[in-house]
């Protein structure tokens, strides 16, 4: 149903503020973009359309490596070009750009553009395509992030998230010269660095870090099975039991079980897992590529290397990467559209705008280099090397799960650290996806 | 002269839960202009839906454990620091402080002290002891949960209580004791019917506070272990906003008060029984 724009923003306020009766997080800033009719000409590159908008609200993740100081440097040039004012505002709690874009909207404050939050069934609707606009075609992923054969996103790079991080000194320590390149190489790598006197993998807990890592690990060789592995479930030809999560549930279990994991990992927060990696305690860290900035950061890239996830036994390597968007950006269509995929074509293809953003948030663009440490360069190899990209559990394009299926799986992963099995986690991972259709 | 207050309780409480209640028979995802009616199925979905049956679990161990412990603990510290002493004042305050953080801090803090690899953790081991799972193990999560809950809340139970001992009148105590009534008979028959608007207070302000446990468990534990932590609020906005399922979260937030006005009410009434019966 319809509803008028003031009636829809007290409805949407008053209900955000009664879900958020129990909490003490804020509302987002607020949105006053106002058109006017001074025209000037588009950056970008190759568009001379008339931009007849005064100002852009961009919804973006304010970060401590891309923080708002970035933001607003990023789209300078733009603005300067273009006379229209690109106004940052970032998400109001903890970062998670979906629920940022819930709260914005809701509250009726549109932004004309997102960056980095989900495409997910309920977004589509208010989303603008990119399908006429040629030059989106050429961006990072774009395939992958089709949905239907339409563009709904357009991203700067990739971020690649299965990847090994290993601690130089305790491999050599355990003697360790080559690569684990399977799960029974990596099962032997882990007897060895633990030998050594090393944790031998780190995890953490949070909510989420195990679950990341699991699926690090084991979507590479699930979608190697079956490119359209999560499609394939929401039409019911495939099932986790019998499936490479099975396997890697029961090798995580067994992990846990001889030491090579901490038992009591779930209870250590995603900052003291990685300050212990950082600090030498353990010898592999399975993290996405935002690791290499918080090493650079800490003035210890040099100890660490990087090498791609291990295979089920016998599978070719290297595998795919699990990767995700880095900086994907959506255009909102009861916003200025024209203008903001000006913006948009600006920011995700202007060289000098894309090296910044890489850089910043320590990502990467396939065919694209900047300045980078050498763990950086391994990380981009492991990524050029790689026969793909794969979709994290929140999945993207046509690979899409049910809504909160990242959530599901990362409590599941959690429970292999008391009593889950591989069978009855996957058993469950089969039931709640069944309940969800 | 309450007018004005009647209108501000009616737009800040009355019409969002009104709204509410209408969004919860809506598929509204947040993101849209548009929603549809669902009739009941977020209702339906809601006593289905084994999550927020386990978070209903949760929510309701936190808030009768810390309720039952936030109160005995509160007018057992009141009894004991009732003199106005230096040191008691001194104890007053630092059990009072919890209440001057903000929840996620102390979530944080205790974090950091109770974590695998935190300051307990390392003593345990620098003494040759097995470090304990507080927050890494399910059943002890829920129990360091409550346990840091009850730590930062009962802080002003201690206050409203102390206040309440301030109005028993001395004659009163002096009469017991004349009349041959020990510590504990005095407490019994004297005190606690004189502190039974006080407790009344106490137990309905816990227990609704409780019912709402939301920030220091994003903090604490983050829901985990595999969910153990996870209260019925912390679903209600995690899931809910994660999800873009505003409907369904409409429906588990009017659920959520609608059992916390029926409790608060129920207890009103039943204290009020025993506050009569000691009147007469």
């Amino acid at each position: 149903m319809r509803r008028s724009a003031a009636l829809r923003t007290l409805i949407a306020v008053a209900s955000v503020s009664l879900l958020a009766a129990c909490s003490s997080s804020g509302g987002g800033s607020g949105s006053n973009t106002t058109a006017n009719s001074a025209g000037s000409s588009a950056a970008g590159g190759t568009s001379s359309a008339t931009l007849d908008v005064k100002e852009l609200t961009v919804l973006a993740p304010v970060t401590p490596t891309q923080p708002m100081e970035f933001w607003t440097s990023l789209v300078k040039p733009w603005e300067s070009q273009t006379g229209v004012h690109v106004k940052i505002i970032g998400p109001a709690s903890d970062g998670n750009m979906n629920e940022a874009l819930t709260t914005e909207v809701s509250a009726g404050r549109t932004p004309d553009v997102v960056i980095d939050a989900s495409y997910s069934k309920a977004l589509q609707p208010e989303l603008a395509t990119f399908d006429d606009d040629s030059w989106a075609a050429n961006t990072p992923m774009v395939d992958n992030f089709k949905v239907d054969g339409h563009i709904y996103q357009v991203n700067i790079g990739v971020q690649p998230q299965s990847i090994v991080f290993y601690n130089k000194k305790a491999f050599a320590d355990a003697g360790i010269t080559t690569m684990p390149k399977d799960l029974a190489e990596f099962t032997a790598a882990m007897a060895k660095i633990k030998s050594a006197g090393y944790l031998p993998l780190q995890t953490a807990g949070d909510g989420w870090v195990s679950g990341a890592q699991f699926q690090a690990m084991a979507n590479p060789s699930l979608f190697r099975q079956d490119p359209h592995w999560f499609a394939d479930r929401n039409a019911k030809k495939v099932t986790f039991a019998g499936s490479a999560y099975q396997t890697f549930f029961q090798a995580w279990k067994d992990w846990i079980a001889n030491g090579y994991i901490d038992k009591t990992a779930v209870g250590l927060k995603y900052q003291a897992g990685e300050a212990n990696f950082l600090a030498g305690k353990s010898g592999m860290y399975v993290m996405g590529a935002w690791f290499v900035p918080d090493a650079v950061k800490a003035g210890k890239a040099s100890q660490f290397g990087a090498f791609p996830v291990p295979t089920l036994n016998g599978g070719s390597y290297p595998p795919p990467v699990e990767a995700t968007q880095a900086n994907g950006y959506m255009v909102l269509k009861d916003g200025h559209v024209d203008a903001a995929k000006q913006l948009v074509k600006y920011l995700t293809t202007n060289t000098t705008a894309i090296r910044s953003a890489l850089q910043a948030g320590g990502n990467f663009r396939p065919g694209l280099d900047y300045k980078m440490s050498p763990l950086a360069a391994a990380v981009q190899q492991i990524m050029n090397a790689a026969p793909g990209f794969v979709p994290p559990a929140e999945g993207y394009g046509d690979n899409l799960p049910p809504d909160g299926f990242d959530t599901e799986l990362y409590k599941e992963v959690e429970t292999v650290y008391s009593s889950g099995t591989a069978q009855s986690i996957t058993s469950d991972l089969d039931n709640w996806w069944n309940a969800q259709s | 002269m309450t007018a004005p207050a009647f209108a501000l309780q009616a737009l800040l409480l009355v019409v969002p839960l009104i709204i509410a209640v209408r969004l919860s028979f809506t598929d509204w995802t947040g993101l849209s202009t548009h929603f549809d009616s669902v009739g009941a199925k977020n209702y339906r979905k809601l006593l289905e839906d084994p999550t927020v049956r386990e978070a209903a679990q949760v929510t309701a161990l936190i808030a009768i454990i810390g309720t039952v412990v936030c109160n005995g603990a509160g007018l057992f510290f009141a009894l004991l620091l009732q003199k106005a002493t230096r040191i008691n004042k001194l104890v007053r305050a630092a059990i009072f402080y919890p209440q001057v953080l903000a929840p996620l801090v102390i979530g944080f803090v205790w974090a950091a002290f109770l974590g695998p690899g935190g300051v307990v953790s390392n003593v345990m081991q620098s003494a040759h002891m097995s470090p304990l799972p507080f927050l890494s193990d399910q059943h002890w999560a829920v129990g360091t949960t409550i346990f840091v809950i009850v730590w930062s809340t009962f802080g002003v139970n201690v206050v409203l209580y102390l206040a309440g001992l301030q109005t028993v009148p001395p004659d009163l105590l002096e009469a017991a004791r004349i009349d041959g009534a020990g510590p504990v008979q005095t407490f019994r028959h004297v005190v606690l019917p004189m502190l039974a608007p006080i407790v009344t207070l106490n137990v309905v302000l816990v227990l609704v506070s409780l019912l709402r446990t939301y920030d220091l468990v994003v903090s604490l534990t983050g829901g985990g272990p595999a969910g153990s932590t996870q209260t019925v609020a912390y679903l209600i906005l995690n899931v809910a906003f994660r999800n873009n399922e505003l409907g369904y979260g409409a429906a588990q937030a009017v659920v959520l008060a609608a059992v916390t006005g029926v409790l608060a009410v129920l207890i009103i009434l039943v204290r009020r029984r025993a506050e009569a019966r000691v009147e007469a």
